[in-house]
């Protein structure tokens, strides 16, 4: 009884309290969610009534953009809806009052259809930020009259595609200028024509490849006068296409041309090398990037790409279903080596079904950390309330290897919702990145970043010669001896677009030295050195010529 | 009742399912961390084992049946099933028959439960805790403690490959390399074949020993096709810099099917507890997929026979017969579905399929109409139909179809690009029929026969160097030689009089 009374004494407050701290996982706030408090009260509806349709289970995704013009990011929320009654429920912008509190504006132009995903970009170079909704239905195109008011000219500019969209993004692929349109698509599918699935002998949603009927992209290039023209068969789409759920885009193979990668469920990925000419190569499977090192096409859902190992190239990640691990494909220059098990994340990854996901500084010490976005596609067995509700994940990274952080998400708030889309960005301004979830049937969250002792930042807004952003260009700087390279990204994640601004974690240092853009034409320029702390504007043609286009 | 000693990490796993769902957790030490290593487990086991030893008398209490949505009939069975383990709790093989019926059912909580119960009962047998093992990666991606439960089981019976295989692939994903290897070894010796001699492969690739990796997986590739070894294969060729045969290998590892499988003989025994008409159904359909129609199809009956009005039921007869070539029955099953329903496309595309394996095309050609009338944008149904009408003469609309089918997404855009360049072809249209098998060669680089064609329409446009390298690459490919030949043969005719023009005059004397 003695020994026995001993030991309990030892190891009780231990196992209590946790105390075995493995090696990769840490135990620290780093969000807090503040979305009520901050006046972000969107009510997600997905207008499930009990016929377990696939649309209901896909939620919905957000943008951070200022759409005002007033240097701060705005929120954008795109509503689902309901199938089969007509809902009044819409999507719905919120307006940040400058200090990272938010103000909800005028409801944006209604559709007809169940809102999916948004896309921000000034497609007609005006100066403001517009967006592309993306629908089970019509899409929207809603051109900003510098306000932060919309007007839907989808139909008048030709993008009003009726399918099911998913991820979009705005980028300027022949290079000419201006920002053309991809759009992702899932599958061919109708309410008259939806199917019975069942698990553990209750209704489910049915997986995507039971419909057997995924849907091609669609490419749109921007004419220049406010229409596009859809040139996905010039482009190669209907050659190669899967269950699309993610989009984003970077120079993959570093030719000087933005490329597309394409997440699909359950079907290999998409990867679109651009060939000039709004002509593309698709080369996943010769990438290595179609499908994992084990030959499976797994459930791509979300997407992230930059460089996490600081050696100059785009790496890309797909976050998958339950019980399959995230892919991290690791950009080698010429192929992709599926990175998963070395980056830490091949077994820890597979605990629940993700969604969003972003790489962004988030402790601001140098290194890309990792946030996703999760929730179960089918009822998980006593779950109490939400039947598809799990945590959040976030890892810490450090040279391309992943930490997972506890409490789950990095929050001490115990948040476990549905969650879908998400996007990244500092709505404070306060140098630390925040984000903003989109959970279904309740409540964004708007987690704020609360990491003690965070370590120095710089941010880049980068815009061409015309005053948009310029997507696609990269910036590169020094700090503490390393040269460092991040992109202008909004588009990526799940159905989301993020903070276009660029963001840069310093650790100690407190200067941002030789920094440089690579513009989308190829032209490369050197703006100096900047102190941490700090936005900078960096425009095309008023840094040092390095590289002529 | 014989108290035995447990395996520490085997008993932790129980009480790490133990606590669902009544226990809470205390705050996050009792949150399921895959990652976590076994130092709190260990720390629990000593804490349990201090307050009393580690009895095996009472394994513990038996989950409930669930009560949620689940199907009246589905829950019937379990609840036998639970009373007949309740009337004999000593009983391993009673808990363990429980406990598989969670399995195939779809409830892996209770499940992993049961088994871990029926594993303490009954210690001499190997099911319980193999089971258990496969089920918690699968449902709980619990590497630590399946290998432990795969450990035990081993323990009974060591010469059971699939449990090798298993092991090794978990030891990999875990990074633990050395280990991975001599369970693949152990495999290889056991006669597990393909499977292990991939898993090696995949441990050289992981390892950077590119060519120990090729020189497994080249002679496996060419015996048997699977996805699978043709992608690792693809993965090592671009790592040596071997662009083109990465290429084709990643091209021939998309088009394959999967030839490599090693069946579980002991998973076959959990199949006559699947309860529910639902999960019934699904059976049914996996039997099909499986190559096992005939066991299909007295399930597809059975099913029929309770519910005639269910489309999926129906279906899935219709599809069974087909399987067994029994297509006066599948179309009998169809005629009837299509009189209850007939707006169901599934049944006229079914229909369809039938008739073309009997050659009648008006019949496939009426019940591929009917699907595109309830459904215009089938691109399956598209392809059919233009593939059909362009056959029987009418090329334009059978053009116009197929080129419907590409724009709304067929499954194979390859085939419709290859049957577009035939129609074009044949038309003498070369230099549209050449675009087509470019895009059909972009799609497939191992599409021997889309660079066959394009050669020959690149050769009657005069192109005849680029001609030649399209009938260079169909070479290199290897296969369809009389094609080949043929194209070849073609080329040289057209070539000769170009090279006549060309070659200087003999000097007059």
């Amino acid at each position: 009884m003695r020994f026995t009374a001993r030991l309990m004494a030892g190891l009780l407050p231990c196992l209590l309290a946790g105390c075995s701290v493995p090696e990769q996982a840490e135990s620290l706030e780093w969000f807090h969610d503040e979305a009520a408090a901050r006046g972000i009260d969107f009510l997600h509806a997905s207008g499930f009534t009990g016929r377990y349709m696939i649309p209901e289970i896909t939620s919905s995704g957000a943008a951070l953009a200022d759409l005002d013009g007033d240097g701060d990011l705005d929120a954008y929320i795109v509503q689902s809806g309901s199938l089969t009654t007509d809902s009044e429920v819409t999507d719905q912008i919120y307006f940040n009052q400058g200090d990272g509190r938010f103000k909800v504006g005028t409801s944006p132009p209604d559709s007809d259809g169940y809102g999916m995903g948004v896309a921000a970009g000034d497609y007609d170079n005006d100066g403001d930020v517009d967006l592309y909704v993306t629908n089970l239905g019509p899409n929207l195109l809603l051109r900003n009259d510098g306000s932060g008011r919309f007007e839907n000219v989808a139909q008048a500019a030709g993008v009003d595609e009726p399918g099911w969209g998913t991820s979009a993004a705005f980028l300027d692929l022949d290079t000419d200028g201006d920002l053309d349109l991809y759009v992702t698509n899932y599958i061919q599918w109708r309410i008259d024509a939806e199917i019975e699935c069942y698990m553990a002998g209750a209704r489910t949603f049915c997986p995507p490849q039971n419909y057997k009927a995924p849907a091609p992209d669609q490419l749109f290039r921007n004419n220049g006068d406010g229409t596009f023209t859809n040139v996905s068969r010039l482009a190669g789409l209907p050659l190669a296409f899967g269950n699309g759920f993610g989009v984003v885009s970077a120079d993959y193979d570093q030719n000087g041309l933005p490329d597309v990668f394409v997440a699909n469920d359950m079907m290999a990925n998409q990867l679109w090398l651009n060939q000039g000419g709004l002509r593309f190569s698709e080369s996943a499977m010769e990438w290595g990037c179609g499908v994992d090192a084990a030959g499976d096409a797994k459930a791509g859902m979300g997407v992230a790409a930059a460089d996490i190992d600081d050696d100059s190239d785009v790496d890309i990640l797909v976050v998958n279903l339950e019980g399959q691990s995230d892919s991290l494909y690791k950009n080698a220059g010429t192929w992709f080596e599926d990175a998963t098990a070395k980056a830490g994340l091949n077994v820890v990854s597979r605990r629940y079904t993700r969604f969003g996901a972003v790489f962004a500084d988030f402790n601001n010490d140098g290194w890309l950390d990792l946030y996703q976005a999760n929730g179960a596609v089918s009822p998980i067995p006593d779950n109490e309330g939400d039947a598809f509700a799990e945590p959040n994940t976030l890892y810490r990274g450090e040279g391309g290897r992943f930490a997972l952080v506890t409490p789950d998400g990095g929050t001490a708030q115990k948040l476990v919702h549905t969650s879908r889309g998400l996007a990244v960005g500092d709505v404070d301004n306060d140098g630390g990145l925040d984000l903003l979830v989109v959970n279904r049937d309740t409540h964004p969250y708007l987690l704020m970043n609360r990491v003690d002792q965070r370590g120095n930042w710089i941010r880049f807004r980068v815009l061409t010669r015309g005053g948009r952003d310029a997507h696609a260009a990269t910036v590169s700087v020094v700090a503490g001896g390393q040269r460092k390279y991040r992109d202008v990204q909004p588009a990526a994640s799940y159905l989301s677009s993020n903070d276009p601004r660029v963001h840069f974690g310093l650790a100690d240092a407190e200067r941002a030295s030789d920094v440089r853009v690579l513009w989308p034409t190829g032209a490369v320029e050197a703006f100096g050195e900047f102190g941490e702390g700090d936005t900078v504007t960096l425009q095309e043609g008023t840094g040092k010529r390095i590289v002529a286009q | 009742m014989r108290t035995r000693r447990v395996w520490p990490r085997r008993w932790l796993a129980m009480q790490e399912y133990a606590h669902l769902p009544r226990l809470r957790p205390l705050g996050s030490a009792f949150v399921h961390d895959a990652s976590a290593p076994p130092l709190r487990a260990i720390l629990l086991t000593l804490l349990l084992l201090s307050l009393g030893g580690c009895s095996e008398d009472l394994p513990g209490d038996l989950p409930g049946v669930p009560s949620g949505e689940e199907e009246q009939e589905l829950v019937d069975a379990l609840q036998r099933l639970h009373e007949a383990a309740e009337q004999r709790p000593s009983d391993g093989e009673t808990r363990g028959r429980l406990a598989m019926a969670y399995d195939v059912n779809g409830f892996p909580d209770r499940a992993i439960i049961v088994y871990g119960q029926a594993a303490v009962l009954a210690p001499e047998a190997f099911n319980w805790p193999y089971f258990q093992a496969l089920l918690m990666v699968r449902t709980h991606n619990d590497y630590v403690g399946a290998l432990a439960s795969l450990d035990a089981a081993i323990e009974v019976d060591d010469t059971y490959v699939p449990a090798w295989l298993s092991r090794a692939g978990w030891l990999r994903d875990l990074n633990q390399t050395e280990d991975a290897r001599v369970a693949y070894d152990r495999a290889a010796e056991l006669g597990a074949g393909a499977p292990a001699a991939v898993g090696i492969a995949q441990l050289y690739l992981g390892e950077g020993q590119f060519d120990e990796a090729i020189a497994i997986l080249e002679p496996l590739s060419a015996d048997t096709p699977d996805p699978r070894i043709d992608s690792l294969l693809s993965r090592a060729y671009r790592a040596l810099g071997r662009a083109v045969d990465a290429r084709i290998a990643s091209a021939r590892g998309r088009a394959a099917r999967s030839g490599m499988q090693w069946l579980d003989p002991r998973l076959a025994i959990q199949a006559k507890f699947i309860a529910g008409f639902s999960n019934r159904l699904l059976h049914a359909q996996n039997l099909i997929q499986a190559s096992r129609p005939a066991a299909a199809l007295d399930l597809a009956e059975a099913l029929v026979r309770e519910r005639p009005n269910d489309i999926g039921a129906i279906n899935t007869l219709a599809w069974a017969n087909a399987a067994l070539q029994r297509i006066d029955t599948a179309k009998a099953v169809l005629r009837d579905g299509i009189e209850r329903y007939p707006d169901e496309p599934r049944f006229h595309q079914m229909m369809a399929n039938a008739y073309s394996e009997e050659g009648d095309t008006d019949q496939v050609r009426q019940h591929l109409e009917r699907v595109l009338e309830l459904d215009e944008r089938n691109a399956r149904a598209l392809e059919d139909l233009g593939w059909l009408v362009a056959r029987a003469g009418e090329t334009d609309a059978g053009i116009a179809l197929l080129e419907s089918a590409l724009a709304n997404g067929a499954p194979a855009p390859k085939q419709v690009l290859y049957r577009l360049g035939l129609l074009d072809g044949a038309a003498e249209r070369w230099g549209q029929a050449a675009a087509r098998f470019r895009d059909a060669a972009k799609i497939d680089a191992a599409y021997t026969m889309a660079y066959v064609y394009l050669g020959r329409c690149l050769a009657e446009m005069g192109h005849f160097e680029e001609a030649a390298i399209a009938l260079d690459w169909a070479d290199y490919l290897g296969t369809h030689e009389e094609e080949r030949a043929a194209s070849r043969s073609r080329l040289a005719a057209l070539q000769a009089p170009a090279r006549e023009r060309a070659a200087p005059e003999p000097e007059s004397q």
